[in-house]
């Protein structure tokens, strides 16, 4: 007590605080005191480490006890000063002190300590392993000045030792006793190792640790592994029978396990993101397949049980339990890839991720929503042209009928038949026009002829009275066609259709890519010069679901404005007479372009028609051949008929064969319960 | 084809005997007069067999008039065309209301009868439908012609009709085939539907029925 108020009347002591020249005092006092503990450390007779220990708790408790001390020296000076370099408080002080004077004197030959110490102690030798724990302890009581202390000098050096160590004798084990034998030795010294960092290393290196025995000790050899250990056990597992069965499952499980992991691994809101989850399947895929190669000689059993957990992978993982959502991504995958504008990949890079999405739709259960939806957006990029290239589309298809067989891509074979043809016909009208004078109007037109049935495009969305000048051309096209092709009837699908406009009212000449719907609303303002909504409907035909938003994808692109009227009940429309754009060229985005939840739920009950259809021709080619059979039979061969399109369920096919009851194509036996037979 | 009841058998009536076909023919046309609709006289109408029950001590919703109608072979409910009432009640050997009235016991056998039950069930959906050309009874005509037969015999079709009218939306009517399905289902499943074999093939709309039995009793 007396000391703490001695140390008091020095702070505030008048004329002048004392303080400074206290603070300077001690500091000089810790200076002389560690020397000379360090030269008591150098030059011990006993060992560095224990010698350490012996003054570090001696100077430890020492110096807390100068830091309630001198806890005046502290509020005066120190607090104010904090922050500034070399002011620190008394206990830091001390500890600095120690740090700079003695621990960077003597670490190299302590650090040399330890590291013998852990080598004995990895040799099997009893240590006193307290000495070291002790040690990386009063290193991260320095924390308080030097908070990588621990770090960089004693974690460093433990790392740098074990890699060292282990290195020398991973090598050394596996060429003196073999690969089977050091699988042995390196599970027991991980597990050693363990141990042993619960005793010498902070919690906060116990992952760099495994990471690096990991990498040391199986990673390094993991080829050797595989082609001495697995390869060796394969081979001779292999030679007798049922030796494998094991092995199979155990591969089987860990490759399912992996992969359900994997996909569970993408944060749910990427899960359903195309590129994302094909490209995990895939790593899934190439991963084990190499495996498969390089362990197992392509072994037919191991390939069959990578195609069963790839199967159940693909096909009941946690995104598409119950529902069909692998083949509608694939698909997707697929549109993303062969897409022009995505990033630019090389042919042969892009055939090659191709193949192996072919490899992976094998793997599909319900090939016939993959087909749906990649029929789809193969029909968008025909008539769009956005197509990357044909031939790449052509590669893809080649695919796709190899893995399907020639009925499942023919809808696609034709839908390419009609682009080459319409390339023709567009010539050839050409000709005709020019030929006979067809008035045409001043209209550049060309025309997709599209054999209905084989393409999927989205319906009809709206009524629309086709403006007049298009409406020429029409007709000159259809006279022409329906010469060419007596009995041809054309169906004009106008929501799909496209139309490029030159503009006259603005400064500059603009050519306006827009839709036939945008285009009828635009044409309508070539004949006066405020157009109110009432008048857009009656002259467009648009219905109340496609013009109002036509209309915005308008006033979004800021070609047309909507007129401030509070007189009128009605909203009026004028042309944006100041618009200007950096290119002359302008798409004008439509509010079509996106596949809204509407339609892929549309596409979705075009499946399930499908599905119903194919189901009940099946029943009924089935029982016209059988003329007789049980319901059990006849549920499992239509299975088996629909196995390479679908999974059918029970229900389903249950209710297609009541349908055909009511339809008559088939009875119940009277007095069987379970049996049916064919009515002719 | 099977949506065509077979017409009721006569072999088991005892047809009376009869001296004058002539006076026969009389008989029964006066007897049809007396309940043919005034406005339409091809057909007895509602109101006509209404009459007529009163006459024989039945009630209309009674199942002995479905079972008369069976007999007649009467194409739609509410009505016996003349034809049907004077062929139908003849084959039986009756030609006034009296002697339909003595003949009543024997509907009662008729309904005792296996096959006639079953093909009275039979002609029970052709006769409740709205239109012959349909092909579907509307669930609430077919649940009442359940409530009307299938309950003398069989313990399902209470639940039966309470599950179509008011635990299920998917189904608006009965097709022939679901119809007799429920027939069969009532006729050999066990109440607690633990001899159901959901791998059979009955219709959809059983299996629907049976999970909708489990989980109440769950």
């Amino acid at each position: 007590m007396e000391l703490i108020e001695d140390v008091y009347r020095l702070c505030i002591s008048q004329p002048q605080p004392l303080n400074q020249p206290l603070y300077e005092n001690i500091q000089r006092f810790f200076e002389e005191h560690v020397d000379k503990l360090r030269e008591a450390i150098l030059t011990t007779s006993s060992d560095t480490i224990s010698e350490y220990l012996k003054q570090w708790a001696k100077f430890s408790v020492g110096a807390h006890g100068c830091n309630i001390n001198d806890n005046w020296v502290n509020k005066k000076m120190v607090d104010k000063k904090m922050g500034q370099p070399n002011v620190y408080t008394i206990i830091n002080l001390a500890l600095m002190t120690w740090k700079e004077r003695l621990f960077h004197k003597i670490k190299d030959r302590a650090l040399r300590c330890v590291e013998v110490l852990i080598q004995q102690d990895r040799d099997g030798e009893i240590v006193e392993h307290s000495a070291i724990t002790q040690f990386m302890e009063s290193l991260i009581k320095l924390d308080g000045v030097d908070k990588y202390l621990y770090r960089t000098e004693y974690e460093a050096s433990y790392l740098e030792n074990t890699k060292q160590f282990y290195s020398r004798e991973s090598s050394a084990f596996i060429a003196a006793h073999g690969i089977s034998n050091y699988l042995q030795k390196a599970e027991k010294r991980i597990d050693e190792e363990y141990h042993r960092s619960q005793k010498y290393l902070n919690s906060s290196s116990h992952e760099k640790l495994k990471r690096l025995l990991d990498s040391i000790l199986i990673e390094r050899h993991k080829e050797s592994i595989h082609s001495e250990y697995i390869h060796r056990l394969y081979k001779l597992l292999s030679r007798i029978e049922g030796g494998l069965s094991p092995v199979l499952e155990t591969v089987q499980n860990y490759i399912q396990q992996t992969g359900f992991d994997s996909l569970k691994a993408i944060p749910d809101k990427n899960i359903a993101d195309p590129k994302i989850y094909v490209e995990t399947l895939l790593e899934i895929y190439l991963r084990f397949s190499e495996l498969i190669k390089r362990s197992f000689n392509n072994d037919v059993s191991f390939i069959t049980v990578l195609d069963a957990a790839c199967h159940k992978i693909f096909n009941q993982n946690h995104l598409t339990k119950n529902t069909t959502k692998s083949p509608e991504l694939l698909a997707k995958y697929c549109d993303l890839l062969l897409k022009k504008g995505a990033k630019t990949t090389e042919e042969v890079e892009l055939e090659e991720k191709l193949g192996q999405i072919i490899v992976l739709f094998k793997y599909v259960d319900d090939k016939d929503v993959f087909q749906k939806f990649y029929s789809k957006m193969l029909s968008r990029r025909l008539i769009n042209g956005t197509s990357v290239s044909d031939d790449t589309e052509r590669f893809m298809i080649q695919g796709l009928k190899q893995a399907c067989g020639f009925e499942y891509t023919s809808k696609f074979q034709r839908m390419f038949t009609d682009i080459t043809l319409s390339g023709e016909t567009n010539e050839e009208f050409k000709r005709h026009i020019d030929m006979n004078n067809v008035p045409m109007g001043k209209v550049d037109f060309s025309i997709l002829v599209l054999t209905s049935g084989s393409w999927s495009l989205h319906s009809q969305t709206s009524s629309f009275n086709v403006p007049q000048e298009l409406i020429i051309c029409m007709e000159g096209f259809t006279n022409y066609y329906q010469t060419k092709h007596q009995g041809r009837r054309l169906n004009w699908l106008h929501h799909l259709s496209k139309a490029e406009v030159k503009s006259t009212h603005l400064k500059k000449p603009y050519e306006f890519q827009v839709t036939n719907f945008q285009l009828s609303i635009l044409l309508l303002f070539n004949a006066q010069e405020l157009v109110n909504y009432d008048d857009i409907t009656k002259l467009t035909g648009l219905n109340e679901n496609e013009l109002p938003r036509t209309l915005q994808s308008l006033l979004e692109s800021k070609l047309i404005l909507q007129k401030k009227n509070p007189d009128s009940a009605s909203q009026e429309f004028i042309l944006n007479m100041a618009y200007i754009n950096k290119r002359l060229k302008v798409k004008v985005s439509s509010s079509l372009q996106k596949d809204t939840q509407a339609q892929v739920e549309e596409t979705y009950k075009g499946i399930d028609e499908d599905r119903k259809l194919y189901l009940q021709a099946s029943i009924v080619r089935i029982m016209k051949a059988r003329k007789t059979m049980n319901h059990v039979a006849l549920i499992q061969e239509v299975i088996e008929h629909s196995r390479l399109r679908f999974q059918p369920n029970i229900p389903m096919i249950k209710k297609c064969i009541e349908q055909l009851i009511e339809k008559e194509y088939i009875q119940r036996v009277e007095g069987e319960s379970d049996r049916y037979n064919y009515v002719a | 084809s099977n949506t065509n009841a077979t017409s009721p058998k006569s072999s088991n009536e005892k047809v009376q005997k009869n001296t004058d076909g002539g006076d026969k023919n009389k008989r029964i046309e006066e007897f049809y007069d007396q309940y043919a609709d005034p406005e339409d006289p091809t057909n007895i109408g509602p109101e006509g067999i209404e009459r007529l029950c009163k006459d024989l001590g039945v009630e209309p919703e009674d199942v002995i008039v479905l079972v008369l109608a069976w007999h007649l072979n009467a194409q739609s409910m509410g009505f016996f065309s003349k034809k049907e009432f004077t062929t139908g009640l003849l084959k039986l050997g009756i030609d006034s209301l009296q002697k339909l009235q003595t003949y009543l016991p024997n509907f009662k056998k008729d309904l005792e009868d296996q096959n006639n039950f079953k093909e009275i069930y039979r002609f029970a959906f052709l006769f409740a439908k709205e239109n012959p050309q349909n092909k579907i009874l509307e669930i609430e005509s077919a649940c009442s012609m359940m409530s009307l037969i299938l309950t003398l015999k069989y313990p399902h079709a209470d639940k039966l009709v309470d599950y179509l009218l008011n635990h299920q939306t998917t189904y608006r009517g009965l097709n022939m085939d679901q119809w007799l399905s429920v027939f069969e289902f009532a006729k050999v499943i066990a109440p607690d539907t633990s001899n159901y074999d959901e791998n059979g093939a009955w219709p959809v709309l059983l299996d629907e029925y049976v999970d909708w039995v489990k989980s109440k009793t769950n």
